[in-house]
């Protein structure tokens, strides 16, 4: 399944705050979406999977415009992760995973056997499977971001779209996220994933997407973008690279003026 | 009481609303016994004392206790869910007031004496009201905007009823009208039964089809979007449901608060937290609550019968003050 927002434009207040802005998504392949604050990364991805309405551009799966599916395909194509990350009720751990059943469930009745084993396997994959009768709400930062994660994960959609998964985590569950993210793009997924961290972007991404004031700026390979010219240009800092085990990583320096 | 599984707590609740409808048609100031009740139960509408005193007075408001308590704390659980806000109560957000004041408005106009549908429809148009205004004025998940909308909402309400009292031409009205304020089920009839059981079972059915979607959105408006919950939708159900379900039960029974609060309260930990499961928990909760409050007042011996509304009250305030008190920040979290 690929997915294809074309030119989508979203105005707000006489401001524009999405400027014909572009993006692909193809099953197998891990993309950053990367910009400084405000360059209208979240509001790409909200309206991607329908929650903000464009102006103007389409937003296609496989070459059917998103409005035109229902809901509930839609969230079946589609698993979101948003950045707030505020369980309401101390809801168990595994409850909050399997609402990521939500779309494949009819209704009434007990929990399908596959539910059941989606939830298992989206909570292996994350490693949580020993957090599934804490409660949600005292669970540390990396714990609950691994559990809502799980959630995305079980809805077990061709594409997942995650707004700043890494936020807040500390180095290790940095790594271990963006290596979950890594496993799930390898099993078939296409996943997107807003990111801040450009060193973490560098080493993981398959390609990434640049965005500055509205608009794409750049989209390739993660060496073809993070230049110094648009590091430069677009977060106004100057970097230090080198490489370690072979891959080659960049590290923000110094601001520009 | 251990409660082992969700069949099983249901079962338990289940068995507390049977036996408290029971307790309900047996308790009475006539000291008429089980005995006497079942046999004029079983030969239907006889013209006997112990007849009249089942089919008249003891049913109706065994039958009333338990749909109105249900549907107040199934309004309340649902309203919780919705508004992700444990303080959620029809009778403290201003829900039961604005029915209150569309009922009394049904009485002082004289639609009520001519339509008596009318006293239910006012009721439930004066609760559909005060649900949207909240979920204009309120934020969701934020208790202060919620409870300050709701203060808002009550005080104007009460106003307009008061002021409708005090242009009354009849003071024997207005004081009927003010005792049917406080909230009993004393004195009911069936025909009142009859007329708001439509709404209430209405409002049920509203509100049973916001369970699923009420559990998605503990993760918050944006994931339960992108789950594929239809939030317009929700809205509507919860709206037009709570409002059925609030504006019926005050129709007949006057405002009684705070079961809505206590009862979802006490059954949450119980279900897993889970709002869907929550809701037909607090469903029968609420009326084995209310109909054992309502077995209380004629228990309790006073020259008047306690009014079931200043009882919930009087239980449920302090109940209040303990979950505000809970819900501040404390430190270290």
């Amino acid at each position: 399944m690929k997915l294809t927002a074309e030119q989508v434009t979203v105005r707000a207040q006489q401001r524009t705050i999405l400027d014909n802005a572009s993006v692909t998504l193809e099953p197998g392949e891990l993309v950053g979406l990367i910009g400084p604050n405000g360059a209208g990364k979240s509001t790409l991805l909200r309206s991607i999977i329908g929650s903000l309405p464009y102006s103007t551009g389409r937003v296609d799966l496989d070459g059917t415009p998103i409005m035109a599916l229902t809901a509930r395909q839609r969230a079946r194509a589609l698993a979101y992760l948003p950045q707030d990350r505020h369980v309401e009720w101390p809801l168990p751990s595994r409850a909050v995973v399997a609402l990521g059943r939500y779309p494949h469930a009819s209704g009434v009745g007990p929990a399908q056997p596959s539910d059941s084993e989606a939830v298992d396997r989206a909570m292996a994959a994350v490693g949580a499977a020993a957090l599934a009768d804490r409660s949600a709400t005292v669970l540390s930062g990396g714990e609950l971001t691994r559990v809502l994660l799980a959630r995305a994960l079980a809805v077990e959609a061709p594409l997942l779209l995650a707004d700043e998964p890494i936020a807040g985590l500390d180095p290790f569950h940095q790594l271990h996220v963006m290596e979950i993210l890594r496993a799930t793009a390898h099993g078939g997924a296409g996943v997107l994933a807003v990111l801040h961290d450009l060193p973490l972007a560098m080493r993981f991404m398959d390609r990434v997407v640049l965005m500055h004031e509205g608009a794409v700026v750049a989209n390739g390979t993660p060496g073809e973008v993070l230049t110094d010219e648009n590091l430069e240009r677009v977060y106004r800092v100057t970097a230090r690279r080198g490489s370690a085990d072979g891959v080659a990583y960049v590290l923000p320096w110094s601001r520009v003026g | 009481m251990i409660v082992r599984s969700y069949a099983g707590l249901l079962a338990t609740l289940g068995c507390l609303v049977l036996l408290a409808f029971i307790a309900s048609l047996a308790v009475g100031p006539s000291g008429v016994g089980l005995g006497e009740l079942g046999n004029a139960l079983r030969d239907g509408g006889g013209t006997g004392p112990v007849s009249l005193i089942l089919w008249e007075l003891r049913l109706p408001r065994a039958l009333l206790g338990g749909l109105i308590g249900a549907s107040l704390a199934l309004a309340g659980a649902c309203l919780q869910g919705y508004l992700r806000n444990p303080l959620a109560e029809p009778g403290i957000i201003g829900i039961s007031s604005a029915s209150a004041l569309g009922a009394v408005i049904a009485i002082y106009t004289g639609l009520a004496l001519r339509y008596p549908i009318a006293l239910p429809l006012l009721a439930i148009t004066g609760s559909v009201i005060a649900v949207l205004a909240l979920q204009t004025l309120a934020r969701a998940g934020n208790a202060l905007t919620l409870i300050l909308a709701g203060v808002a909402i009550s005080s104007l309400c009460g106003a307009l009823t008061s002021l409708a009292l005090s242009m009354s031409p009849n003071p024997f009205a207005s004081l009927e009208i003010v005792f049917w304020l406080l909230g009993s089920i004393t004195d009911r009839s069936m025909t009142q039964v009859w007329l708001v059981t439509p709404f209430v079972i209405g409002g049920w059915v509203l509100l049973a089809m916001t369970a699923r979607p009420l559990d998605a959105l503990s993760l918050g408006t944006e994931t339960a979007a992108s789950l594929g919950v239809n939030m317009s939708r929700l809205r509507l159900l919860v709206t037009l449901g709570a409002a059925c379900c609030v504006g019926a039960a005050t129709a007949v029974s006057g405002v009684i608060g705070f079961v809505g609060l206590v009862v979802p309260h006490l059954l949450r930990p119980l279900v897993g937290y889970q709002p869907s499961r929550l809701l037909p928990a607090s469903a029968l909760g609420g009326a084995a609550l209310l109909l054992g409050a309502d077995v209380l007042v004629r228990l309790i011996a006073t020259q008047n019968e306690l009014k079931l509304g200043v009882v919930t009250a009087l239980v449920g305030v302090p109940f209040f003050f303990y979950l505000v008190f809970r819900s501040r920040p404390a430190y270290g979290t």
